[in-house]
């Protein structure tokens, strides 16, 4: 059986604008990030994929099975959208075993699976909690907890760590990189932190075109030898920035540290050094206009 | 799942404020319009009023309708029709004021000046008093003179009659099915003992009562569910959780029936407990009467009754919500039901096409067996308009799940 899921030449159009442009990918198993800016067409494109958008040009299909046949494709995915909440007035438990009811789960199932799966989100101690007297941390948690009840061959999860602190990012990533093993996660972020921290294969879109589907390693690859550092002053900042796509700063009394992006050396003193997934993104996003880069 | 499914939406309610607030509400209307007195007993001999029937004499039918008719007419004000159900004013013009006189004239064998001068002198030795307690004394010189002529047979009247209602246009009150509701009078001491006899042997006396039951109840019926059916879709909108239920392999037909059927079974969740106390006063009466009680009457009217009414009145609040997800179902739920209640025909006590029948009597059997194929073809049409209703839910929420349809249009959810 297949493990992977395939998009050939998805378009997909709200009246007059396109949001998705003849997106073509594979997506294999394990985390796969999908990156873009707000509007890109990340939500879009997740929400095909969980059945509640059809698209309106292409083919897509879900570990073999075509994303038209609805009923097949929700018992085999889980789907964290991107400001999920519940009932308020429900408690953790009792929303789980909605949600599992929901999902066809047996009575024994649930009984089974949901304390295994609020343990796994350290929200054990937390079954009577009313979901309106929940952080946005244990919202996601119980979130994800939902997603993968009904044990999802395909995990959508759609801007997971927006609005949460550095501390409950990094326990919800690793959570989704626990979870990742043996299924297709796909994860979609405008924070380049949660994919470079996560994922081995990325896909970047912007303004609904693909612009690089790969594994991390190629991202960086592509922009070896493109990344520089400088320490310059305020006055020279101004036309750094016009000049170059600047990736990082640090502020140094009256100079600044900067590290941006250049096709070669751009002055004396500027340093190469390795790239980060972030300045990769940022080379993808404004050197590489319209075309799509597959590797 | 289905099954599942139900009993967690009715757990949801349990919790719900709006549950306990219909409770209250249907337990205050209750006790307010139906707990107190309300004992049949048999009627003693000699009393002053037995009430009133509607009689079967066919003289007195056609001599009433005449009468009424004759009224009307002099009186210039509008006519009054049911067309579907509901009332509306008709003005005839000169030229059908005109035919309208002409069947008079041929009821009464006299020429309308004749009956028009006897009219006035009638009305000129007529008066009317209202004691302290708005009782009415009425006083007439001389009998009401515009009366059918004996060699008119009543078939020829009915004829005649349906002229009149074919003028004055459909649901007219002068049409052939409507003519006995003219012929009210004054019950006899044996009409009334009969009515008793048949609420203890045909109606076994909880019959009678579960049929004013039914009447009081089903005008709460007719509007809360409202509030549910539109509380239930708008619980899922504010609560965000649409997406995520969506995205569920649970089939739209399953969540949304679940969800349909936990309301129908909330609403009638109390109403059968409630029926047990008229059911109480029914066996007192039996008991005394020495007569059995037919212990289910109540289960039996409930779901002939007033299950049709839940189950309309809820797919209706359902299916407007789902397509709109506004609170435009309980806008047109609380104008339906206006004019299901303040605009029905022959007052308290006819089905016609009314979503909410009226019965508001305790007895009067032969009378409610007249009306029964009526309410029985009513009851089957509410509920196949509900089932369409929630076939056509099924179908909204579908293309919502499908992001075809979002808020009742084409979806233009542009979200990144």
């Amino acid at each position: 059986m297949e493990t992977e899921i395939r998009l050939e030449g998805v378009c997909k159009y709200y009246g007059r604008k396109q949001a998705l442009k003849d997106v073509t990918m594979t997506i294999p198993t394990g985390m796969f990030g999908l990156l873009g800016r707000n509007g890109a067409g990340k939500t879009t494109l997740m929400k095909i994929l969980a059945t509640l958008l059809k698209a309106d040009e292409g083919k897509v299909s879900v570990c073999g099975v075509d994303v038209k046949n609805s009923v097949k494709i929700r018992s085999m995915t889980g789907y964290l959208p991107q400001d999920f909440s519940m009932y308020g007035n429900m408690g953790v438990y009792e929303a789980m075993d909605y949600l599992g009811t929901l999902s066809g789960m047996s009575k024994k199932e649930r009984m089974e699976r949901i304390p295994v799966l609020l343990e796994k989100v350290n929200l054990s101690n937390n079954y009577r909690t009313k979901v309106k007297a929940m952080s946005g941390g244990m919202k996601r948690r119980l979130g994800i907890a939902q997603a993968i009840l009904n044990d999802p061959k395909v995990l959508i999860v759609d801007e997971p760590t927006a609005g949460l602190d550095p501390e409950e990012r990094v326990r919800f990533r690793n959570l989704l990189c626990e979870i990742a093993e043996e299924r297709i996660v796909i994860l979609s972020t405008h924070i380049v932190g949660d994919v470079e921290a996560t994922c081995e294969n990325i896909a970047i879109l912007d303004e609904g075109s693909l612009k690089f589907v790969g594994t991390v390693e190629e991202l960086l690859a592509m922009s070896a030898g493109k990344i520089y550092t400088a320490e310059v002053s305020r006055m020279e900042l101004e036309k750094l920035k016009k000049d170059y796509i600047v990736t990082g700063m640090l502020t140094k009394g009256s100079m600044v540290d900067v590290r941006f992006v250049s096709e070669e050396r751009p002055f004396e003193g500027a340093k190469n050094c390795d790239p980060n997934v972030e300045d990769a993104y940022l080379y993808v996003m404004n050197e590489k206009g319209g075309e799509t880069i597959c590797l | 799942m289905l099954i599942s499914l139900i009993k967690k939406e009715c757990s949801m309610w349990m919790k719900s404020i709006i549950f306990y607030a219909y409770v209250i509400i249907l337990v205050v209307f209750y006790v307010s319009q139906m707990e107190s007195g309300m004992l049949i007993s048999r009627p003693e001999p000699g009393a002053a009023d037995y009430g009133y029937t509607y009689s079967d004499d066919e003289r007195i039918i056609m001599d009433s309708t005449l009468k009424d008719l004759v009224i009307d007419f002099v009186s210039e004000r509008p006519f009054a029709t049911y067309p579907v159900g509901f009332y509306k004013e008709i003005t005839l013009s000169e030229e059908e004021r005109d035919e309208v006189a002409a069947c008079i004239e041929r009821l009464c064998k006299m020429s309308r000046e004749e009956w028009e001068k006897a009219v006035d002198e009638y009305e000129e030795g007529y008066s009317v008093e209202y004691d302290d307690f708005g009782r009415q004394t009425v006083e007439e010189k001389i009998p009401w003179p515009v009366v059918t002529d004996p060699e008119i047979t009543y078939g020829e009247f009915e004829e005649i009659m349906e002229e009149v209602a074919g003028i004055i246009g459909r649901g007219s009150d002068y049409g052939k099915e409507r003519l006995k509701g003219h012929a009210e009078v004054k019950m006899t001491y044996e009409q009334a003992l009969s009515e008793y006899e048949d609420v203890l042997y045909k109606d076994k006396v909880s019959g009678a009562y579960a049929r004013i039951f039914c009447d009081y109840i089903g005008i709460i019926l007719g509007l809360l569910p409202v509030f549910f059916g539109t509380a239930r879709v708008l619980k899922d909108k504010r609560s965000r959780v649409k997406e995520v239920v969506y995205a569920k392999r649970a089939g739209s037909a399953t969540v949304v029936c679940s969800r349909y059927l936990a309301i129908v079974i909330m609403i009638l969740l109390p109403v059968l407990p409630l029926s047990l106390l008229p059911l109480s006063k029914a066996v007192y009466v039996a008991r005394a009467a020495g007569v059995g009680v037919d212990y289910l009457a109540f289960l039996k009217y409930a779901i002939g009754w007033l299950l049709p009414t839940v189950l309309f009145v809820t797919a209706f609040s359902y299916a407007v919500t789902e397509l709109t997800e506004g609170f435009l179902a309980v806008l047109v739920g609380a104008a339906v039901w206006f004019a299901a209640i303040f605009l029905t025909p022959f007052g308290l006590k006819h089905a016609g096409w009314n979503l909410i029948p009226r019965f508001n009597s305790l007895g009067e059997y032969g009378l409610f067996s007249d009306i029964l194929d009526q309410l029985i073809i009513n009851r089957i049409l509410y509920t196949v308009f509900a089932l369409l209703l929630l076939g056509i839910t099924l179908m909204i929420y579908e293309l919502k799940r499908k992001g075809v349809l979002k808020n009742g249009k084409v979806s233009e959810n542009l979200g990144s």
